[in-house]
């Protein structure tokens, strides 16, 4: 039987009246999701005022940053990051097991882009300069840390910095007093 | 002749505001899927694209299609036109926009103007009522789909670009002739150029498939199908979403989630859903090194 009945009003909100006209349905049927499909985190679509894309990106936002991390890219935040900051980026190196990956260095870039969001860190690892892009709301990104707030960059984008580091890219001194503060704490919570 | 017309669009005009119920035909059975069967597809608006991450944390590029009043418009069988296929309408439209043939035709149907209307090839089985809604989850996250589409235009464009010529050099005495043809056949005989010699021409709007996109999310609540990759043609274009010919059977969709909706999703079936249901990548976690 397929008869779907739909007002015109319900039609033109674009959602479909998932309800029949006979309002006899006593228990309402439940799904169970196969293996295969993942049911996420549900929210009720707001179409007021915003397009489509504007309104699934904010919802995969949203969801995507449900532990907080929105707060590193907003400016109104005390916990904003800035060009220039030292952080310590520590990521999952897989989905499946709960080892992870450090790195540290000068974030010398921030793209704003919503759910595309990215910002890159750059340090000398053994005299090689290295830059890694991480995607803020990327599920592998376990935890972004300041280390040292960054003093004197009057930048958006530090890019300078690869040909003309000065000292920027002196971080072993800040490493070591971190472990240390990390071991220390660590300690006391035990 | 003009109060006649005008009490017959106003006549349209109250007939379509009231609830639009789709008729059930005779031949209603519970229809079961064979391998033979072919369900129909939908008309799709391509709506931009975005990213998502899987449950490995792979990131996943992936086009935001949104159904937009899908409805059955008329049923082709076998008697009157030699086939089995089901006349899709999408995107509801103002009557006083439409002209008088096609404001008949839908009146037929009973189902408001149209924008677009396609038609999907159906085995009988398949064959849904007039004025059949189709709705997102007529697809299962995880299914292949084929998507078809006119292509982007990209105008009067040069051979290199449009048929992908190699060009001549760019220094070593080549004078004005750097992205040009070159040769465009022999010399006496066969004495003339072939018909189908590839030039610079008009390159795009034509009519472009992409096989096999995996559905990665529904959304039923705004009907949207989310599928792994690009699809052809611009933002709010129509496009045409069918089952991907290249999967059969089993390969269709992952194990547990077939059979798929035959012939489309029950109404019962679509009450209980939640709004979002996103697909598994499955296989292997791709980070792990495999022994």
């Amino acid at each position: 039987m397929f008869s779907f009945t739909r007002t015109l009003g319900a039609r033109l909100s674009g959602v479909t009246a998932r309800f029949a006209s006979t309002a006899a349905n006593a228990a309402k049927p439940t799904y169970k999701a196969p293996a295969s499909v993942t049911v996420p985190t549900q929210f009720k679509p707001n179409t007021k005022g915003q397009g489509l894309m504007q309104l699934i990106a904010k919802e995969e936002v949203k969801r995507m940053g449900a532990d907080g991390r929105s707060k590193l890219f907003n400016k109104s935040h005390p916990d904003c990051l800035r060009a220039g900051d030292v952080v310590l980026v520590e990521t999952l190196n897989s989905m499946s097991a709960d080892k992870t990956s450090t790195f540290v260095g000068v974030l010398i870039a921030m793209d704003r882009r919503g759910l595309h969001s990215n910002f890159t860190v750059r340090n000398v690892v053994l005299k090689v300069g290295v830059e890694m892009k991480y995607m803020l709301y990327s599920p592998m990104i376990k935890s972004v840390r300041i280390m040292k707030r960054g003093e004197g960059f009057r930048r958006a984008k530090l890019f300078y910095l690869r040909d003309n580091p000065g000292r920027a890219f002196r971080l072993e001194g800040l490493v070591k007093q971190d472990k240390a503060a990390q071991a220390k704490k660590a300690a006391k919570s035990a | 002749m003009a109060s006649l017309l005008s009490s017959f669009r106003a006549g349209l005009r109250t007939g379509l505001n009231t609830e639009c119920r789709s008729f059930v035909t005779a031949a209603t059975q519970p229809a079961t899927w064979t391998h033979k069967s072919l369900r129909t597809g939908v008309i799709a608006r391509k709506k931009g694209m975005t990213a998502m991450w899987d449950e490995w944390g792979v990131r996943i590029p992936v086009t935001v299609l949104q159904l937009e009043q899908c409805q059955v418009v008329q049923v082709l069988n076998e008697e009157t036109h030699g086939y089995t296929a089901l006349q899709i309408g999408s995107t509801d439209r103002t009557p006083k926009n439409v002209t008088q043939p096609m404001l008949g035709h839908f009146t037929k149907a009973g189902v408001e103007p149209k924008r677009k209307l396609f038609e999907f090839e159906v085995t009988p089985d398949a064959v849904l009522p007039v004025g059949t809604e189709l709705v997102a989850s007529h697809f299962v996250p995880g299914q292949f789909v084929d998507c078809s589409a006119p292509t982007m235009g990209k105008g009067f464009q040069g051979a290199m670009k449009r048929h992908g010529f190699g060009g001549q050099p760019a220094s070593h005495g080549t004078s004005l002739t750097h992205r040009s043809l070159g040769s465009t056949g022999q010399r006496k005989d066969p004495g003339k150029v072939f018909k189908g010699k590839k030039m610079a021409g008009r390159m795009g709007g034509e009519q472009a498939t992409v096989q096999s996109l995996k559905v990665m999310k529904i959304d039923n609540d705004l009907n949207l199908l989310y599928v792994k990759g690009a699809v052809p043609g611009v933002d709010d274009q129509f496009i045409k979403v069918r089952d991907a010919v290249k999967k059969r059977g089993n390969k269709i969709a992952p194990a547990d989630v077939l059979p798929l909706p035959f012939p489309t999703i029950q109404p019962e079936a679509l009450k209980a859903m939640p709004r979002e249901l996103v697909a598994k990548t499955g296989g292997s976690d791709p980070y792990v090194m495999k022994e």
